[in-house]
């Protein structure tokens, strides 16, 4: 058994150390001073150390204090902002993509309507469109309303559906035996019941899977913010990151920017741990028996 | 509690299949009727029309007094139970069982609670009673200690009391049973049909019941109503089905065995008649005959124009064809095929082709000169399949029906 076992296992082993060593690599980084960081860098000294000479945990109070602008305020209250900014967002973004997605996937599985088929096709298409078209039309859109310097461009898309995401809640609802549905509608539910009191339930493999995509893809947006997000206040965290490059241009402070970032990656991480075991559960179910 | 009345219903889905065809049916209050027939032949899209699942193509449906043929489902005060249970699988039990309670509940819920006292209080025992219900059905239904559990946790047996439990608790005006024991083992099966058949007594509700199971329907209905290719084909107590089929369907569908239905015509001979089993397939080839009183033949060539010949099947049932034993000589008295027309019994020579026992009786297939028959015994017959019996039809049993049409049953 043991010796069976071996092998895979080292072979994990090794393969999680590459995948890991970038990230380790951030880590010895942050904790540099600045000039042996700069070296790691541009590859002056010892680029692949292990361990720092002398940790300097200091760089992280550091680098939160010279995230964002508002250093005047106090410590870390651009950091603050942009922390807010990124959350309020990102909790918005992913709310309002798992209710608008699911609901028009179980209308797309569901309810027989004309021209369903056109329609699911349609939106399909919209997938093969690269963001980079409609990047200026939608500026201009935004604009024109009004919305410009506001959280509005980002959010309120998120409450049309997302394409995708449409398609995977339709593929599940579809396996959801038509009684369960028949059932509800005894028991006296309407469609946005079924929707919400048995569809979203029984759709939790698929949620968590969106969750988890969206927040990640939205608290890591940086062009989506960058573009419609003006003032510095309004910044978030994935905006404030490129300050450290954008205001001296070198990698003077490349220290504080890994630092930074690490700082960053923590609520993601933290949620693909929580929502470990539903994500592959939910990427593993192919078949699900009502 | 309430009657059901269907007035001239019809269901033609898109693409023209007509699959209920102007069924006309009243169901009592109280009563158990059971909805029987082949797969295909419109006994679910009935009961689902009913319920309201499937919209009507033309006729009416009345639950009561109220003409439903536009009303929702779920206001028409009925509880389905579905073949494959259809419970929840996030809820559980007792919250499966509550679950068709909740619309009635007072929604806006905790927050109104919070702000007015009188609300909180209506809102507390409203609770209290649904739970109450609840555990009421649990009781009936014997599934008190599964009322934490998840449906994956449960049986199949226990689903489907959960499943019955949930219609319990609603207390509806009219229970509808879409197959709801066909995913069980036979046992369970079983057990479940008396558990039915106990709920219907003790809630005295009106239920309708379909099942593709012959046996089901004819050991649980009040009434059966027997369905072929979206037409009522007949209506009556099992006894009356069982005893009068009105056609050959009907005949060949209920009881088990099945009815031997052997083809064949009737033709006058003389001051009497005669039937002339057909042999296979072949038109012309005899296979055996036996002569019929005069009322008997006259009652069947009164069918057909001029008293020529005319198709006839004729129907026996398995009890009604008796292997002798071997020196006994039967009703019949004489040997080979007799022709005897005082006599109601008829003595042939078959081939035993095989031997089902179930231990208390046992099926006799037989080859009579071409045509098969299916022999019910409830005394041990020694004799090894492949020889030559003697078998005796009851012929005073023998049911009559039209070669052509539907089949329709002659008196």
């Amino acid at each position: 058994m043991r010796f069976r076992t071996l092998p895979p296992l080292l072979l994990l082993a090794v393969a999680s150390a590459i995948t890991l060593f970038p990230l380790w690599w951030m880590f010895v980084v942050s904790l540099e001073t600045p000039a042996n960081a700069g070296a790691a860098i541009v590859g002056g000294g010892d680029v692949l150390k292990l361990w720092p000479e002398v940790p300097q945990w200091g760089n992280y109070a550091e680098a939160i204090e010279e995230m964002g602008s508002r250093k005047a305020d106090g410590w870390g209250e651009g950091f603050k902002d942009a922390l807010a900014n990124s959350t309020v967002i990102t909790v918005l973004v992913t709310v309002g993509t798992i209710l608008s997605s699911s609901l028009v996937g179980f209308a797309f599985a569901r309810v027989r309507f004309r021209g369903r088929r056109g329609l699911f096709l349609l939106m399909l298409a919209t997938m093969m469109l690269p963001p980079q078209v409609t990047m200026i039309p939608l500026f201009l859109l935004f604009r024109s309303l009004g919305w410009i310097d506001t959280i509005l461009p980002l959010v309120v898309p998120a409450f049309f559906g997302s394409a995708f995401f449409v398609f995977m809640y339709r593929q599940f609802i579809a396996q959801v035996p038509e009684a369960l549905v028949e059932a509800a509608r005894i028991d006296g539910l309407g469609w946005l019941g079924i929707w919400w009191r048995i569809m979203l339930p029984l759709c939790r493999p698929v949620t968590a899977i969106v969750a988890v995509f969206t927040f990640i893809w939205t608290w890591n947006d940086f062009l989506g913010p960058l573009i419609y997000l003006q003032r510095e206040e309004s910044m978030t965290l994935a905006v404030a990151l490129n300050g450290f490059r954008n205001q001296y241009g070198n990698l003077e402070r490349v220290h504080l920017l890994m630092a930074a970032s690490l700082v960053t990656m923590i609520p993601c991480v933290l949620l693909f741990l929580g929502a470990q075991k539903q994500f592959i559960e939910g990427i593993g179910s192919g078949a699900v028996k009502g | 509690m309430a009657n059901v009345s269907l007035k001239q219903v019809s269901k033609v889905y898109p693409g023209g299949v007509r699959a209920v065809d102007a069924v006309d049916l009243e169901i009592a209050d109280g009563e158990f009727v059971v909805l029987v027939g082949p797969s295909g032949c419109g006994k679910s899209t009935t009961l689902r029309m009913i319920a309201g699942l499937e919209e009507i193509t033309s006729g009416t449906i009345r639950i009561g007094d109220r003409v439903v043929n536009d009303v929702a489902a779920r206001d028409r005060d009925i509880a389905m139970v579905f073949q494959s249970y259809a419970l929840y699988p996030h809820l559980t039990v007792r919250q499966n069982l509550e679950f068709p309670l909740l619309r009635r509940r007072r929604h806006a819920g905790r927050l109104r609670a919070l702000l007015s006292p009188a609300y909180a209080k209506a809102r507390r025992e409203e609770i209290a009673a649904h739970r109450e219900r609840v555990d009421a059905a649990a009781k009936v239904l014997e599934i008190e200690s599964l009322l934490s559990r998840k449906p994956k946790a449960l049986s199949g047996g226990q689903r489907q009391r959960v499943a019955l439990g949930r219609a319990l608790v609603r207390d509806p005006a009219v229970f509808l049973l879409d197959e709801p024991l066909s995913n069980l083992d036979a046992r369970l099966r079983l057990e479940m049909r008396a558990e039915l058949r106990m709920l219907h007594r003790r809630t005295g509700g009106t239920m309708v019941h379909v099942t593709h199971d012959q046996e089901e329907a004819m050991t649980l209905g009040d009434r059966l109503v027997v369905m072929k290719d979206g037409v009522i084909r007949q209506t009556g107590t099992p006894i009356e089905i069982y005893e009068r089929p009105a056609d050959s369907f009907v005949a060949g569908f209920i009881g088990t065995p099945a009815m031997n239905l052997v083809e064949g015509l009737v033709q006058a001979t003389g001051g009497n008649g005669e039937f002339v089993a057909r042999r296979g397939r072949d038109e012309q080839a005899v296979a055996w005959r036996f002569p019929m009183s005069a009322t008997r033949a006259d009652a069947v060539l009164a069918g057909s124009t001029g008293r020529a010949p005319r198709p006839t099947t004729l129907g026996l049932r398995p009890d009604a064809v008796r292997v002798l034993a071997s020196g006994e000589t039967g009703d019949g008295g004489a040997t080979g095929a007799s022709e005897s027309p005082a006599s109601e019994a008829l003595v042939l020579d078959a081939t035993l082709e095989a031997v089902e026992r179930y231990g208390d009786r046992m099926d006799l297939v037989l080859d009579a000169n071409g045509v098969r028959l299916v022999s019910r015994s409830n005394v041990p017959v020694e004799v090894a399949e492949g020889s030559t019996v003697r078998v005796e039809l009851d012929l005073s049993k023998a049911h009559l029906f039209a070669g052509d049409g539907l089949g329709a049953r002659i008196d």
